[in-house]
């Protein structure tokens, strides 16, 4: 008994060990983001980065804060864009996702193959840019930061499996009962697998929120760029100028660039609404993980 | 064992039909395709043959068109007032509505991949050999060639510009751009810190070359502990002396291939097999091992947050120009001096470094051309586009000079995009009398025996990708000093060969010869 215990201990220190240089991994980097976004410039110059600033100073959110316009603007574009994204893409997601877990459906599983199918191949990138521009015309337009990830066959099959495992004596109870298709759809599968439907709703939320992609390739007009497209953008030009124009006749003022403190601001102010969102999502998530698996 | 067969077919059926449908797609999109292409084509001949009177006789009469313009740069938020004012201005001149559109320097080339691929119509186009490939537009013929109509809308351009200007972007024989006119000629430089310089004793009048810059360093490195001496990155050195060596690097960064300047038989040369190369690298081991750089420099991309902080002695790169330093104190707010460690040149990539396309999908090319001259020849239409407007977007501080306005919503700050610079305001700080400087150091540099001479990669595709892997992962090694040269060099030279050099030099030698006959 002593022993088995002995070994119990030992291996579930191994295991928190495990667990805690695993998390330490994920929360240093994002503490030194911290620090260096309160840290004043020359000192990152100076001494590198450091978890506790030097000399603590809010001088990058002041910058920021500055000309307030654009990062408000694109704060609200991604905010409607995440959230019209979310419930769009869950409500269709979810139906198709149903429609393929039916197994007295006989086209399920061509269909499901279907989906399936383009989850291994697309099309390419320039007959989805001719697409969107020549043929819907929504380019430019807050619907091509939206409708492109409205389907996404990762998220349709994660959730085929989900409601697979709802047993077919409920839906056809719910026949017995007179219950039409719709009346099933709404009032018994979406109430059970509430869980399910939060953790792809984090999912889909994620994708909108960190997506910059679209907005690189459709949208032209400044008052249309989201949070995170802004972001690359300010990084890529960095990078993109700073190796190309040393050897060029061209001079780009780069002073007018934000520096390394404004930039680790930015991405606080990026990452922090989503870290708000997922305490909020957790009591649903660990159960909707589980739901797939086989329950007692 | 029969049902699943059965499932099988049908899943095959499925994909073939789909895959039907894809094909029928593109079929589709390749009837309607050439009918769209020709499209602007017939309007362009029609239009070009009404438009031609007026172009000469009245041009009030002009039919009102719209004119995009694809430019590189942070789109600014008040563009819409610009155009508008540009819009007005030009109303009895060319009646045009025009449109600019910014795209970050980091996605230009995307971008502009994609709008061709698409077919969606623009006019203007600027164009380069760092963002926007020239070259590539013009194999893929997304650029429509512009000799006649420069002859015909833009006499102001071809009095501007020099005859080695044209030289540069000739393709075949064909022009497909204009260079927009600013510092081309390009030469060689370091910046010593300027007050270190003094405290140290340097001489800059005798810095003709990095060796000369030894010493300094040394005194540098002992008496200022938080300093770094001199710059360096992973993008290399050897890029910043070519011209200090006498070199012509003319098939792109790094790709093995360059001429000296003072040969006229234009024996092309492996620039890494050189002992030139030998000896920079050898300097820059000595170096490294003196201490001189960042410890992390084989490594480090961005440079500009030492420059930021003050923080190297000597920076690196860029060219001498009139006006260079006081740019530099602008980013690093401390003197510098500007030293040139080489004569000035004229070569094809320092000429093509900025230009302007005009895009095939053009649906009103002659109205773009007539766009363009004006931009080298009237000063309001190039200050409003550049500067944008005055009391909105920046004030005047004397007669020539102007600052921008603070969050005044537009200011490019990229006056070398928009034509001809020298038809602008000097921004604050810039000494007047620079731009006259300038062009004098255009018409006096050395032009490069190869000046217009075009290499065209696609033989040599492989090798060029193979090579370019190689110089990747020695380059940033050998030109940072990290590693011992005696013993990298012939390993990176003896990679190089089994990658394709030889071939890459041999087909460079082999157009350079054809061109030459053709001369």
């Amino acid at each position: 008994m002593e022993l088995h215990r002995k070994k119990h201990g030992f291996s579930n220190w191994l295991i928190h060990l495990w667990f805690i240089v695993f998390s330490l991994f994920c929360i240093i980097p994002f503490l030194y983001v911290i620090s260096i976004s309160f840290s004043k410039e020359t000192d990152i110059a100076l001494h590198g980065y450091q978890l506790i600033p030097k000399t603590f100073t809010t001088f990058a959110y002041e910058y920021l804060f500055e000309s307030p316009k654009v990062l408000i603007s694109s704060y609200l574009v991604s905010i409607a864009v995440t959230v019209l994204g979310t419930i769009l893409s869950l409500i269709i997601t979810a139906k198709l996702a149903y429609v393929l877990s039916r197994k007295d459906f006989r086209g399920s599983k061509p269909m499901s193959f279907f989906v399936f199918f383009t989850l291994l191949f697309s099309g390419g990138l320039v007959p989805w840019f001719i697409l969107i521009k020549n043929f819907l015309h929504i380019d430019d337009t807050i619907l091509s930061l939206i409708l492109p990830y409205v389907i996404m066959p990762w998220h349709v099959l994660l959730m085929k499996g989900f409601l697979s495992d709802i047993p077919p004596a409920l839906i056809e109870s719910g026949k017995i009962d007179g219950a039409g298709e719709w009346r099933i759809f709404y009032n018994i599968i979406l109430p059970i697998s509430k869980p399910a439907m939060a953790t792809l709703g984090l999912f889909i939320a994620f994708v909108y929120w960190n997506d910059w992609y679209l907005a690189l390739l459709y949208i032209d007009s400044p008052n249309l760029v989201p949070l995170q497209y802004m972001l690359y953008r300010i990084m890529n030009n960095i990078q993109f100028l700073s190796t190309s124009l040393q050897s060029g006749n061209i001079s780009i003022d780069l002073s007018k660039m934000p520096n390394e403190t404004a930039r680790m601001a930015m991405a606080m102010l990026a990452a922090g609404p989503i870290l708000f969102v997922f305490p909020f999502f957790q009591k649903y998530f660990i159960k909707g993980l589980t739901v797939g698996a086989v329950k007692g | 064992m029969k049902k699943r067969s059965a499932k099988v077919l049908t899943i095959v059926l499925i994909l073939m039909l789909s895959l039907a449908l894809a094909l029928t797609g593109c079929g589709n999109k390749n009837e309607t395709e050439p009918s769209k292409q020709n499209d602007p084509k017939n309007t362009t001949q029609t239009d070009k043959g009404s438009s031609n009177s007026p172009a000469t006789n009245e041009s009030s009469k002009l039919e009102k068109v719209d004119l995009t313009w694809y430019i590189g740069g942070t789109a600014q938020a008040d563009v819409t007032s610009v155009e508008k004012a540009i819009n007005e201005y030009l109303k009895d001149k060319l009646n045009v509505n025009i449109h600019l559109k910014a795209v970050d320097w980091g996605n230009l080339t995307q971008k502009m991949q994609l709008t061709n691929a698409s077919g969606e119509a623009y006019d203007l186009a600027f164009t380069s050999n760092w963002a926007n490939d020239y070259y590539q537009n013009v194999n893929k013929g997304a650029f429509l060639q512009l000799d006649d109509l420069l002859k015909q809308y833009a006499p102001d351009i071809m009095e501007t510009l020099p005859e080695g200007g044209w030289d540069a972007v000739k393709v075949n024989g064909g022009i497909y751009a204009v260079p927009n006119y600013q510092i081309w000629a390009k030469t060689d430089v370091v910046w010593p810190m300027k007050e270190l310089a003094d405290k140290y004793g340097l001489d800059v009048a005798s810095v003709k070359s990095y060796e000369d810059l030894t010493p300094f360093l040394e005194k540098v490195k002992a008496g200022e502990p938080n300093m770094i001496p001199i710059e360096n990155s992973k993008t290399g050195q050897f890029g910043n002396v070519l011209l200090h060596y006498g070199f012509d690097e003319f098939a792109g960064r790094n790709v093995p291939g360059v001429v000296k300047f003072d040969d006229s038989n234009l024996a092309v040369l492996n620039q890494f097999e050189s002992p030139e190369y030998k000896s920079f690298v050898s300097l820059m081991r000595e170096w490294n091992q003196k201490g001189f750089f960042r410890k992390d420099a084989a490594t480090l991309t961005d440079v500009t947050a030492d420059r930021k902080a003050a923080k190297v002695a000597v920076l690196v790169g860029g060219t001498v120009k009139p006006g260079g330093e006081t740019e530099m104190k602008s980013l690093i707010q401390k003197d510098m001096l500007m030293v040139g460690v080489s004569q000035p040149v004229l070569t094809t990539s320092g000429i093509i470094a900025t230009s302007t396309g005009i895009s095939k999908s053009s649906k009103n090319p002659e109205r773009a051309m007539m766009f363009l001259n004006l931009l080298y020849k009237d000063k309001t239409l190039y200050n409003l586009i550049a500067h944008g407007i005055e009391g909105k977007h920046y004030k005047k501080i004397d007669e020539q000079t102007v600052e921008a306005i603070k969050d005044g919503g537009y200011d490019p700050s990229s006056d070398w995009e928009f034509g001809n610079q020298f038809n602008g305001y000097y921004r604050n700080g810039q000494k007047p009398g620079i731009w006259e400087d300038t062009v004098k150091l255009n018409e006096s540099a050395v032009q490069s025996p190869l000046l217009g001479f075009s290499f065209d990669p696609t033989p040599i595709k492989t090798e060029i990708a193979q090579v370019a892997t190689i110089t990747a992962q020695y380059v940033p090694l050998l030109e940072t000093g990290s590693v011992d040269p005696e013993k990298m060099l012939p390993e990176f030279i003896q990679k190089l060969k089994k990658a394709g050099s030889d071939k890459i030099i041999q087909e460079l030698q082999k157009q350079i010869d054809a061109w030459k006959s053709s001369k």
